[in-house]
Order: structure tokens, then C-alpha cells, then sequence
């Protein structure tokens, strides 16, 4: 661990910081680029454009059209990705040393003078629009989709695109977005592979032409407890099990206790073939296939999310038996083992989580959002190995002990109705936009 | 990176791929045996027999094997292919022992015991259920893949159809593993960083043991020469429907397979490949469209695919698909087309060569089925040869309309 973060390097150059990450024994070049405000700041009558934005900054640059960008960063084997999360936008360039100039070329294009045309916006929202109908047809995802919606209600982490907020985008809310957030001062960018620090000086010289201004991120308030205990079905006749998802909001990333949450979390859902909830619900009881909770902590809030499926029949008994997991790890807390293996995994894991270029960028570029440091991944690791059982006890009834919950099923409500309401009288829904 | 393999006496082939650089490793182990492998009414066996590894072995309980990897910082699981089933940990360089200990457990004194083996059966039930029987595009591949291969067991999923789900037995995975599960149908694929002293006699200490027995000979159907095309509509409640067509091509070994890699991405690579190009971009019939290869031990499938845009037609969609190989056949293929090709191919298998895991991958596919280490780069040097009048040759010779195979899944009402 201590060598993989012995090669990285911080700079500031040309007002824009950075980390350079130097791997001598590897061919290509990864280039990551975090940009601070992410979907979390649209509007909700037009949820989508930090989305739509970052997908469009290579679909038009000046003097070229997005075939012609498309056309030569595939023959070049580049790829290119961009992705917008709640708070957020990760753009990602990878690259063979042999095209790391040219490729570089066209990534600072991007950045710095996207034309965003009209015909490729209305292109990149009929796709979008098309995306969200297609979410319909997977249970898997139109039921992460509705727990998304109603875990954060009113509050912008429930910013989700809907056919009528896309529609609503105009060219201008882009440009806008734009020129606020894809400024010198937001932006942290990582490069990894063979480089020298001459080499990315050179490079971002080219950045004097991105807008210098200071940006100013709108304040968000912070995500709230739920206020009602609520199931909510989907109603998919055709559907052939139940996918299922139980919650509630959660914590901010900057929280002290998350380190010792993330272990509890390891130990209750998140740990695979370790976790309380698979050897309980899958291994022992053959009730499904998968079954993992999850947090997801943000600037302003987060969730925690045990994620299932099973057939219909038995879809009450698993929300029983994952309920009473989760109670009765609230209630006797862990063994010194378990937390002992908790321990060991996530400080046993770091060569593998840390193995290429492009894991490590995406470290530094999540401390840097999270305003965690230089040395978080030491830090959090200290953290880690000092958790005690008795600090899963508390986190455990501070945040996994709640009055209200949300659950959401998709599923058949006719093969469901018998047997569902023994759990609490089910919201029934047949659309989500 | 150096490459090389030993033998063990008992036929245990060990290959091992060195990564001084990296601080960890991937310790893989190859069965060459997958849904191939079996037979009508028993499909799914060794899908079923790759869940079994993880419920217990002699030595250590059921679960236990994942539980220790993990302690210890490891990742690890398994998949069941149609020709092999890959065993994997990947872990820190300090661990090989830990890992090595546990896989010989399993390999060699798996427990297979009726009360773990009752639930687990529902457990990939519900797999079934979400992969296939609730997912559309799940239920199209298994109809592309039956409907292309009628004789050879490809006709069949890796998981299993339902009804035979529901009627193995513990009887048929201790027979299956007894047939399959020996040194001389499984090789190890060590990949990353370990001790080079070490590697070798600790694999030697623990799978040394594991008694030599022959490998049974497999008779398989041939495919029968196709001779129309065929057809199979779906009609399900889908906002979003869909289109597959398929033709089946050569082997992985074969002269012409690699080939068809060159074909599949000038047709999918990228948004600047042709189906991207004239299917998203300038027509905006597809929300999405594209294409792959399966490349097989006794075929492969060629598949091209368009999910519908909203509120656009699917059959004219399918026309224009089916039309673009067409296309390829009759006209210009341009050398830039191709030479793009060609560098997507190179950049794939360098991204594959900078990790542990893939890198075992790369080459453990290269020996399963070619019997070479290093096929992958033989590869290379095959793709730089190849030109416009061998991929107008290979397209004429297997690309014909009545050799293709069409999926469609249209919503509920709909012709």
C-alpha cells in the first residue's frame, strides 16, 4: 500500500490541481477528472442536465463534429467515459502511451470549448428518454429507480430524469451548467501510467482558456429521516419474482462514524459469503440468489439498502428473515471474529482495490470530493483497525435502528397481495412517470 | 511479462505468469469441462457443481472457503461457461498458501451433501429466474443460442432448463464431479506477483495428491449445415423491444476466427463503427445497437443487436440491421475501417495485460483452447495480416441469409 501511494505526486499548475500517479511497467495512460456538482443540482422540473451535459462535452467540439471525435478516438483504441453522480461528474480517458498526446488533444477539447449543437442535445435526449422506458422493462433496475425516488422524496438526491424533465432541457440550461460548474477551480484532475510531471505541465498549459472564475456550488440541505414508514409495490404483472429493496437514509460521507459503520455494514450485508443476511436468507434458507446491503454516503446524506429478489411466494418470508437479521444484529452486535475478519478484509484488500492505475486515480479523485486528504486511504485504514465491538453496537442503533422504512417491491401484485399486507398495507403503483 | 508451465506427475498442468511489479496475484483453476459437457435432461450440472464448491469440503464447512479468502483480503468466486468453469482468488501476494490450501480442499475431497445441496438448488432457481425468465434480453440469448444450435449442446443454457432444474439430484453432481473434477481436466493459471521459490512446491504440496485418473471421451453432435433462415418472435410486456441476429462461425482455434474479431468491430467498435453509426446516430431507430462474438471450443456465434428507440419501428430497425452485413459483403471496405479495427484489438489486449486477473484470463483461454500460452499475442500478428479480400472471403462463407438466426422480442399485441 505504503509503495502504490509512494508514487503519487499532488500539483497545482496553472491554477488547476492535480495528482500525477507514475507507473513505469504499464503501457497505457489513464486520465480522470472530477468536476464538483453533479445531478444533485439540477432543477427538478429539469432533472437531467448535469447528466446530459457531461455526455454531450464530446459530442461537438470546434471544427469538429461528434462523428468525426467518435471516428478518431476509435481508431486510436481510446476510450472515453463520462459519468455524472449526485454530487458530481467523473470523466475518464484511457489511452495507449502511443496516443496519449493525440487522445490528450481531444480531452482538452472537451473540456474546454464543447459546442454542444443543437441536433446532437435533441439526439442525446431522445436517448435518454428512450434509456428511462427501458428501465420498465429490467425489475432490477425500475426497482433501484424507485427506491431512489422515494428514499430522497423532495430533497435533490431524488433529482431523477423523468420523460417530461428531459423534455423540458433546452440548449441553454446546458450551456449554463456548463459555464458554472467546468471551471479551472472545480475541476482535480489525475493521470496515471508512464508521465513525468514535465510532461502534465506541458498538457494543462492548454487549460488557460477554461473559465478562471470561482465557482460557486449552491448549498443542498442535508438528507433527512424518513417520516413514514411506507412499502411501495410496483405492480409488473408479467413479472416472474420479486425484486426488493428495504432502507432507510443514512449518513453523510464526512461523518465520523463511517468508518465503523462500514465495517458493521461489511459484517451485516456487504461482505459477500461473510455477511449475516447471505449466509441467513441465501445460504440457509434458499431464498435467493443475492442479497447485500449497501451504504452509499454522500456530501449531504446517504442511504443504506438491503438489495434482494425472490419468487413471489416467498417474498414476505424474505423480508421477515432479512428484518430479523438486521434486528438481531442490532441487538447482539459481533463477534471479536467477525469484526476480526472485517478488520483483516478491508486492510488485506488494499493491493487488490489499488492494482491498476486507474483504481488508484479513482481513489484520489473520491478524497478529494470528499474533502478527505491527501492521506485518507492510510487514515481510513488507521480508522478501520481501531474499530471495537462495541462501536458497532452504537453506530448499529444510531443509524441501522429506525422507526421508519422504506421498502420497495416490483413485482406481481396478484401473486403478492395474499401474503403481503401481513407486513404492513402495500402503496400499489403501476407507473413511475 | 514471462510465462511459463510446469506439469505435475499427475497430469496437473500449472502455468505461471510473472508480474514483479504488481503486489498481488490471481490464483486460477480451469475445469475444461462446462454445459458441453452434458446431456438432455441433465443440463445445468455444471453450473449446479460450481455452487457446490463453495458448500464445504472436506477440511473446511460450507461458506468457509470464501470466508477465509476474505479474511485474509482476498476476492474470489467462480462462473460456468459453455466449455469450461474458472475458479478464482485473487489476494495479496503473501497469501498464495491460503489460497492454494483451500482450492485442493475442494478439488479434491468436495463434500457434496444433500442437506446443503436442497437449498442451494433453489438458490440458482431464483438465479434462473433473474438472469433469464425475468429479463428480456436474458430470454433472447437463450432463444438466440437454441435456435442457432439445434444438435451440439450449445442448443442448451449454462444454467439449465427449469424442469431439469428441478430434477437433479445430488447423485448426478457426485457423479459429475467424480467424471470432470480430476488433474487431468483442470489446469491451474497463477498470475501477478509470489514468491518464485515458493509457487511451484506449494501447488506440488497440496494438489500432488490428487489421483491421476483418465479423462472420459465426450461425444458430441455436430452441428447439422443449416438451411434457412430461422425465426423466433417473443411477445412479453416490454416498453423497449428488441432484435438479435446470430450466424455461427468457426471455433476459437480456427484459422478464420480471428477474423471475425476484425468483422465485429467494424461493424460494433465504437460510436464510429457502422451499426452505431447509421442505426443511432443517423437513422435514430436504436436507443442502442451493436454486435459480439462467442468464440467457442467447437463453434462460435456471431450476434449483431438494436433495441428499438422510443416510438420507432422495430421491423424496419431489424431490416436495417440484417442490411448492414449485407452491406459488408457487397461493398468497399476501407483499409482505415479496418486498420481501426485492428487498433481497438490491440488496445484490449493491453488493457487485459495490466491486471492479475484479466492476464490469467488472456492466457488460461489462449492454452484451453489452443494448447499455446501465449496464443494472444500470436493473435496480434494475426489481425496486422488480415485484409479486405480474407474478410469479404470469410463474410461469403458464413454470413448467408439462410444461415442466420433472428430473436425478436416485440411488446405484448404486437406482429
Amino acid at each position: 500500500m505504503i509503495n502504490i501511494m509512494d508514487n503519487t505526486e499532488y500539483f497545482e499548475i496553472n491554477g488547476i490541481k492535480g495528482a500525477l500517479i507514475n507507473r513505469d511497467d504499464i503501457e497505457s495512460i489513464t486520465v480522470s477528472i472530477l468536476i464538483k456538482g453533479g445531478n444533485s443540482l439540477d432543477y427538478f422540473s429539469k432533472s437531467g442536465v448535469a447528466s446530459l451535459t457531461s455526455t454531450l462535452i464530446n459530442k461537438g467540439i470546434k471544427g469538429m463534429s461528434a462523428m468525426e471525435i467518435a471516428d478518431k478516438l476509435d481508431s486510436m483504441g481510446t476510450s472515453f467515459l463520462s459519468t455524472t453522480g449526485k454530487d458530481a461528474v467523473f470523466i475518464n480517458l484511457w489511452t495507449l502511451k502511443e496516443n496519449f498526446k493525440k487522445s490528450m488533444n481531444l480531452l482538452k477539447k472537451f473540456i474546454i470549448e464543447p459546442s454542444f449543437p443543437t441536433d446532437e442535445i435533441e439526439r442525446e435526449k431522445e436517448k435518454t428518454l428512450s434509456s428511462l422506458f427501458q428501465k420498465l422493462d429490467s425489475p432490477a433496475d425500475l426497482s433501484s429507480y424507485v427506491f431512489e425516488k422515494y428514499i430522497y422524496e423532495n430533497h435533490p438526491y431524488g433529482n431523477l430524469p423523468t420523460p417530461e424533465s428531459i423534455s423540458n432541457i433546452q440548449r441553454e440550461d446546458i450551456v449554463s451548467f456548463y459555464n458554472n460548474y467546468y471551471r479551472k477551480s472545480n475541476l482535480f484532475i489525475v493521470f496515471a501510467g508512464n508521465l513525468n510531471l514535465k510532461e502534465v505541465k506541458r498538457e494543462l498549459t492548454d487549460f488557460d482558456n477554461l473559465n478562471n472564475n470561482p465557482t460557486n456550488i449552491k448549498n443542498i440541505p442535508e438528507v433527512e429521516e424518513l417520516k413514514n414508514n411506507r412499502i411501495i409495490l410496483f405492480n409488473k404483472p408479467d413479472a416472474m419474482q420479486s425484486q426488493i429493496r428495504y432502507g432507510f437514509t443514512s449518513i453523510k460521507r464526512k461523518n465520523e462514524n463511517y468508518e465503523s459503520l462500514k465495517v458493521a455494514n461489511y459484517i451485516l450485508g456487504g461482505g459477500g459469503f461473510s455477511s449475516r443476511l447471505l449466509l441467513k436468507v441465501r445460504s440457509e434458507a434458499g431464498l435467493t440468489y443475492s442479497i447485500s446491503s449497501s451504504i452509499k454516503a454522500n456530501l449531504y446524506g446517504g442511504k443504506f439498502v438491503i438489495s434482494s429478489f425472490t419468487k413471489h411466494d416467498t417474498t414476505v418470508k424474505a423480508l421477515e428473515l432479512s428484518e430479523k437479521v438486521l434486528k438481531d444484529f442490532i441487538k447482539t452486535g459481533v463477534t471479536d471474529r467477525e469484526l476480526g475478519d472485517a478488520i483483516s478484509y478491508y486492510t488485506g484488500n488494499i493491493p487488490l482495490s489499488l492494482e491498476t492505475p486507474a483504481d488508484i486515480a479513482y481513489k484520489v479523485l473520491y478524497s478529494e470530493l470528499y474533502s478527505l486528504g491527501k492521506n485518507h486511504i492510510k487514515e481510513e485504514m488507521e480508522k478501520i483497525r481501531k474499530v471495537k465491538p462495541e462501536d458497532i453496537k452504537d453506530v448499529s442503533r444510531s443509524f441501522l435502528n429506525k422507526d421508519k422504512r422504506l421498502i420497495t417491491i416490483v413485482g406481481n401484485y396478484d401473486k403478492l397481495k395474499k401474503n403481503i399486507n401481513d407486513f404492513g398495507e402495500p402503496e400499489i403503483i403501476d407507473k413511475i412517470f | 511479462m514471462n510465462i511459463k508451465k510446469t506439469t505435475l506427475e499427475n497430469g496437473l498442468d500449472i502455468i505461471l505468469i510473472k508480474n514483479r511489479f504488481s503486489e498481488s496475484f490471481s490464483f486460477q483453476l480451469w475445469v475444461k469441462a462446462g454445459s458441453r459437457n452434458e446431456e438432455t435432461s441433465k443440463t445445468g450440472l455444471s453450473h449446479m457443481l460450481e455452487h457446490m464448491m463453495f458448500k464445504g469440503s472436506k477440511n473446511f464447512g460450507p461458506q468457509k472457503h470464501a470466508q477465509i479468502i476474505q479474511a485474509n483480503g482476498g476476492e474470489l468466486n467462480a462462473f460456468t461457461s459453455n466449455d469450461k468453469t474458472v475458479f478464482y482468488d485473487n489476494m495479496s501476494s503473501d497469501k498464495l498458501e491460503t489460497a492454494v490450501k483451500l482450492e485442493a480442499d475442494r478439488f479434491i475431497n468436495l463434500s457434496l451433501d444433500e442437506k446443503e445441496f436442497l437449498p442451494e438448488r433453489e438458490v440458482v432457481y431464483e438465479e434462473r429466474r433473474l438472469r433469464t425468465d425475468n429479463s428480456p434480453y436474458g430470454k433472447a440469448i437463450e432463444m438466440l443460442f437454441a435456435l442457432s444450435f439445434i444438435a451440439h449442446p450449445y442448443h442448451w443454457p449454462v444454467i439449465g432448463w427449469s424442469s431439469d432444474i428441478e430434477n437433479w439430484s445430488i447423485e448426478d453432481i457426485r457423479d459429475y464431479y467424480k467424471k470432470w473434477y480430476n488433474p487431468q481436466n483442470v489446469f491451474i493459471v497463477l498470475s501477478g506477483n509470489y514468491n518464485d521459490t515458493e509457487a511451484i512446491p506449494l501447488i506440488k504440496k497440496y494438489f500432488g495428491r490428487w489421483r491421476k485418473q483418465d479423462v472420459p471421451k465426450l461425444r458430441i453432435s455436430k452441428e447439422p449445415e443449416q438451411e434457412g433462415e430461422r425465426l423466433s418472435t417473443i411477445n412479453m410486456d416490454v416498453k423497449i423491444p428488441f432484435v438479435f441476429a446470430s450466424y455461427i462461425i468457426p471455433e476459437y482455434s480456427s484459422e478464420d476466427s480471428p477474423v471475425f474479431d476484425i468483422i465485429e468491430k467494424i461493424l460494433s467498435g465504437g460510436e464510429s463503427s457502422r451499426i452505431y453509426k447509421e442505426l443511432v446516430y443517423n437513422e435514430r431507430l436504436a436507443l442502442s445497437a451493436g454486435g459480439g462474438v462467442y468464440s467457442f471450443k467447437d463453434y462460435g456465434l456471431f450476434f449483431t443487436y438494436g433495441l428499438q428507440n422510443k416510438e420507432k419501428n422495430i421491423m424496419i430497425l431489424k431490416d436495417k440491421l440484417l442490411n448492414l452485413i449485407e452491406n459488408l459483403k457487397n461493398s468497399k471496405i476501407d483499409s482505415i475501417e479496418i486498420e481501426k479495427a485492428k487498433n481497438q484489438l490491440k488496445a484490449e489486449i493491453v488493457e487485459k495485460t495490466e491486471k492479475n486477473f484479466s492476464m490469467g484470463m488472456l492466457v488460461g483461454d489462449s492454452y484451453f483452447y489452443t494448447g499455446e500460452l501465449e496464443y494472444y499475442k500470436k493473435l496480434l500478428d494475426r489481425y496486422s495480416m488480415i485484409k479486405e479480400s480474407e474478410i469479404k472471403d470469410v463474410l461469403s462463407r458464413y454470413f448467408s441469409r439462410d444461415k442466420r438466426n433472428i430473436v425478436m422480442i416485440l411488446a405484448k399485441g404486437d406482429k
